[in-house]
Order: structure tokens, then sequence, then C-alpha cells
């Protein structure tokens, strides 16, 4: 019988950062309400390798004093790929993120997204761990509900790079480029490189981490008078908490964003914080449910907007 | 002039000191918890002496180390660490090799060296650096690399295979031979083991026993819910399974 228990490492390996999240567009814009906590999970290789569903079995007590020796099956370098399926429903107080005039309407969203992971191995730098991983992601964005906002449809097409650091069991440093493509009437590219530095530690059972990101976005937009309007530089901090309880995860989350159009002369303030509820029903399948809400603060005019967002969805994951 | 000459003087000095640190370092007692003794062994073979903390063992081998039950030393010589488990004997002997009469020992080198570990039934030779636990069984050793390499002296029918981080291997023969290793699951063993958590201080290794379990985590498979124990008088290893209650073997 072959059953999980990765507990020690995962308390070490919450400390990576959020880095899609400085792809969700500003005011009036796209918006992609990417899942800050399932957003990590994908692009953290420990996470990836955690089987789904918790381990209640206690060990037996070893009498002897070189500790307690499970045998194991490992691979030679950790190699592996990921294919997940996600989708989920939501109800948005104002799904364009719009400034908030008096005259925003609210509408449902529905997303689906098709989600790859390939892990290139885990390396032994003597003191710390190397672990490059490559994600390539489709997420389709649909609204309903609401005359008008359908023509806001947009897919997104995003390749990801990261190489994620672990230095010692709390701290984790993570180089990323990442390049999204928005299809739909007003699309657009965007290539990011960021950098952040994470810490990750307990909070009795509860795993929490810290995480503090700086990155800039080159953006490639041919419906502005300039294409590189919206470049911006962003620098965020970001708590996350994980909550086990069974197979249920409670997860809140806090985030602070800078964001500097240097463009467009434009300094924007964002504020997230919202909780997810993951059930575990098999080692592939997951449910949950969530909510989320988002303040920006902007020192141009038309550019402020709050958004509170309600939903539940599914998520299918695939191990190879 | 006389400065070059002194710089020349200078790094010769220090790399002799480098060199030969290893040898010229006396075993110092860096930790006890209960009772260890030295035991000299000549001719006539006197009281063994109660070791006492930070004391500097400047008898010339051979001599063992020997902790009593419920007891751990620590000693450092050189670049070398050395923990004794429970109810362990351990002999320096004059040659700079070991003999390895009883109990479980965690050695840590940062330097590349070779290493003779003998017992009455087996004599192990290997070249290391790094960080691994051994025990005496009835037939030889059993061997855990936790970090680093550990690479076995080739004799005429064994290959030089290493001894990776998070390989178990058993040593049996006279001439050392090593078994088919297996793997075991790195994180529980550290967070488990006497010989690690014990001790006040971390290990100079810390960090790279750290970084192994983590690389090893993200490499890792399968886990089976069973748990290795010891080796039988007929050199079979006794795997544990919680849910029937009597071990099996392979």
């Amino acid at each position: 019988m072959i059953y999980s228990d990765m507990k020690n490492f995962l308390a070490a390996s919450l400390s990576l950062i959020l880095w899609l999240s400085l792809n969700a567009q500003s005011a009036a814009d796209y918006d992609a309400r990417l899942n800050p906590i399932q957003t990590y999970q994908r692009n953290n290789p420990a996470y990836l390798n955690q089987p789904a569903q918790s381990d209640s079995q206690t060990v037996e007590i070893a009498r002897s004093d070189m500790g307690i020796q499970r045998p194991i099956e490992a691979k030679k370098t950790g190699f592996g790929y990921h294919l997940g399926f996600a989708s989920r429903l939501l109800y948005s107080n104002n799904p364009l993120s719009q400034d908030d005039n008096g005259s925003v309407d609210g509408g449902g969203i529905w997303e689906n997204s098709l989600n790859n992971s390939f892990l290139l191995g885990s390396y032994d730098l003597g003191g710390a761990t190397f672990s490059p991983i490559i994600g390539l992601s489709y997420l389709k964005n649909t609204n309903f509900g609401t005359d008008g906002h359908s023509k806001f449809n947009f897919d997104v097409l995003n390749v990801n790079f990261a190489g994620v650091f672990q230095i010692g069991r709390t701290w984790s440093l993570r180089p990323n480029l990442s390049f999204n493509k928005f299809f739909g009437n007003l699309g657009f590219t965007q290539f990011t490189p960021s950098i952040s530095l994470g810490k990750s530690f307990n909070i009795l059972e509860a795993r929490s981490f810290v995480d503090w990101s700086l990155g800039y976005s080159f953006q490639d937009n041919d419906r502005l008078l300039v294409s590189d309007m919206q470049n911006k530089f962003e620098s965020a901090w970001t708590w996350g908490l994980a909550i086990p309880l069974g197979n249920l995860e409670i997860s809140p989350y806090l985030r602070f964003a800078y964001l500097n159009y240097n463009n467009d002369d434009r300094t924007d303030f964002k504020t997230d914080l919202g909780v997810y509820l993951d059930y575990t029903l098999t080692e592939w399948m997951k449910i949950n449910t969530f909510f989320s809400y988002t303040n920006n603060s902007s020192d141009q005019e038309g550019s402020d907007f709050s958004r509170a967002d309600l939903g539940a969805g599914t998520s299918l994951t695939v191990k190879f | 002039m006389k400065t070059s000459r002194f710089i020349l003087v200078l790094f010769f000095f220090t790399l002799q000191n480098l060199v030969f640190a290893e040898s010229i370092s006396l075993p110092e007692v860096s930790f006890h918890s209960g009772k260890c003794y030295l035991q000299l062994k000549r001719d006539k073979v006197p009281k063994p002496f109660i070791l006492e903390a930070n004391q500097t063992i400047s008898d010339l081998p051979p001599y063992a180390l020997v902790t009593a039950m419920d007891a751990f030393l620590e000693v450092k010589r050189g670049s070398t660490l050395l923990r004794l488990g429970r109810t362990t004997a351990l002999e320096f002997q004059l040659d700079g090799s070991y003999f390895f009469i009883k109990g479980s020992v965690l050695f840590s080198s940062r330097v590349q060296k070779q290493w003779v570990i003998k017992s009455n039934h087996t004599n192990f030779q290997f070249s290391a650096q790094g960080t691994w636990l051994m025990e005496t069984t009835p037939l030889g050793f059993k061997i855990i690399t936790l970090e680093g390499e550990l690479l076995p002296s080739p004799d005429d029918e064994t290959s030089q295979t290493p001894i990776l981080p998070g390989e178990l291997a058993l040593i049996t023969g006279p001439k050392g031979l090593v078994s088919q290793s297996l793997k075991v699951e790195l994180p529980v063993l550290l967070s488990t083991s006497r010989l690690i958590n014990v001790f006040p201080s971390p290990l100079p290794s810390q960090s790279r026993l750290i970084s192994a379990a983590q690389v090893q985590s993200l490499r890792t498979k399968a886990r089976y819910n069973a748990f290795i124990g010891g080796v039988s008088e007929d050199s079979k290893l006794r795997i544990w399974s919680p849910s029937p209650s009597k071990p099996s073997e392979e």
C-alpha cells in the first residue's frame, strides 16, 4: 500500500510567489481573476508532488537511534508532467473591473482552464535546491447574465518558466519569466520577468507564507495610441495561510501591490483579499468555493475600482 | 624582498595546516549526555575514564569511546564529527581506522578521504565526504547516506557503485560486500533520528541535509506503508508493516 506524508517538506514549500497575479489587468481592462493559492500550487514543485489526500496514519516509534526508515520509490532526477483542467462559475459585482461610478452592472463569469506543468527535475546544490518548471496554460473567460459584457470575453495563453531555489527549510527565491497572449476583440501580449523572495512558517497545524515580489510587465497593445502605454512595474507583498481540516483546506490570503505605469504617468495601489475552501474528493479531483475582494486606488481619474467575487468550481489533475 | 618571503612562509604554513589539520587535531568531546567513557586499549587494560564536556582526548590510539544506556556523545576531530548513539562502542585504531564494536554512529566530514571501518564480521573500506549513519548488525553494518557521496572501494567481486543520499545498504562479509541499496524517506529519517535531534547544536551539514531531503521529496514516486527494522542472523532485512503484527522479510 502506498500512502502519503509530505508534511515536513510542505512546511518549507509555501514560501513561493504568486507571480501570475501580476498578470491581472488593471481597471477597465481584461481582468483575469487568478486564484493566488491555486496559482501558487500549480507553479510550486513541492505542492505539485503532494498527494491530494491528507494522511492521518501514525508511525511506529523506532527503537534504533538512526531513526525511522521508510522505504520509498524515487525517480532519478524528478522529471514529471502534470495535466490539469479547472472550471469555475462566479458572480462578480464588477466583472469588468470598471471605475465604480454607480453604473456598474454585476454579472456572471464562467472560466475554464487547461494547465500543463513540466517539472524539469530537482537538483541538490549542497545546501539549497533548484527546481525548474515550465508551465503552459490556456484560460477561457466567458461573461454571461448582463447585456454588453460578452464582447469583453477573452482567452489567455500563458507560458511560464520558473526556477525555484529553496534555501534551507523556509526560504525560497524564484526568478520567473511569464508570457501572456490575450485573445479576443481587444487582444494584446504581455511579457513579465519577475523575482520573488518568500518565507514559510507553521502556525500550529496550518502552513503559512509571506512573499515579496518585484516584476516589470512589457505590454504590446495595438488598441492603444502608444502600444506600450500599459507597461508597469509591480511590487507586491502577499500573505497566505493553508489550514488543513481533513480533506478540507481553508486558505485565506491578503495581497498588497504597488503598481507604476511609467509610460502613462500613473500609480495604483491594489489590495486583494479572499478565502478559498478546497475539498479533496479523490487523488485527482477537488471541488472548491471561494470569495475574493479587490480594491484598486489610482492617482489617474477613472481607474479606481472595487470588485467582489463569489463562486465555486472543480479541478481535475493527473500526474505522470 | 622580506615581505615576499614572509608571504611565502605564511602560504606554506597555511597550506600545511590545511593539509594536515585532520591528522594533527585531537578528538574533543563537544557534547555528551549520560555516562560516556574512554577505554584505553593497552596490554594491561586500565579502568575506563568518564568523559567530560570539552575534554580533549590526548591519549594515543587504540582506545574506544563507549556510551552507556541512554547516553549520547559527540566528538569533533578536525573537519570530522562523530555522534555516538546509546549503548555504542567505537574503537579508534592507531592506523586511523575504526573498529565498530556495537551500536549506532553518525559520521560527518567535509573532507573527501578514505575510511576503514571494521567489525568482527566485516571490513568496510570506502571513500566519502558528507554525512552518513552506521549501525552494527549481526553480520556487519547497516549504512544510510544522508548527504554527500559514499563510494565503496572496489574489489575483485564488486563494482564501485556509490551509496547516494537516502540510500540504505548492508555491509557483510570479510571483504565488506555492499548489498543492493534501498531508498528510505529522508524527511522522516531526519526528523526521527536521535543521532540528529538529541544533540543541542545542529550538524555543520544541516543545510545540506535539508536540501538532500527536499530533493528526494521532489523525486519521490511512492511511499510504502512499511518500516525497515534490524537485520536477522541470516542477513535478511526486517521490514515491518503496521497492519500485520509480525514483520515480513525480503
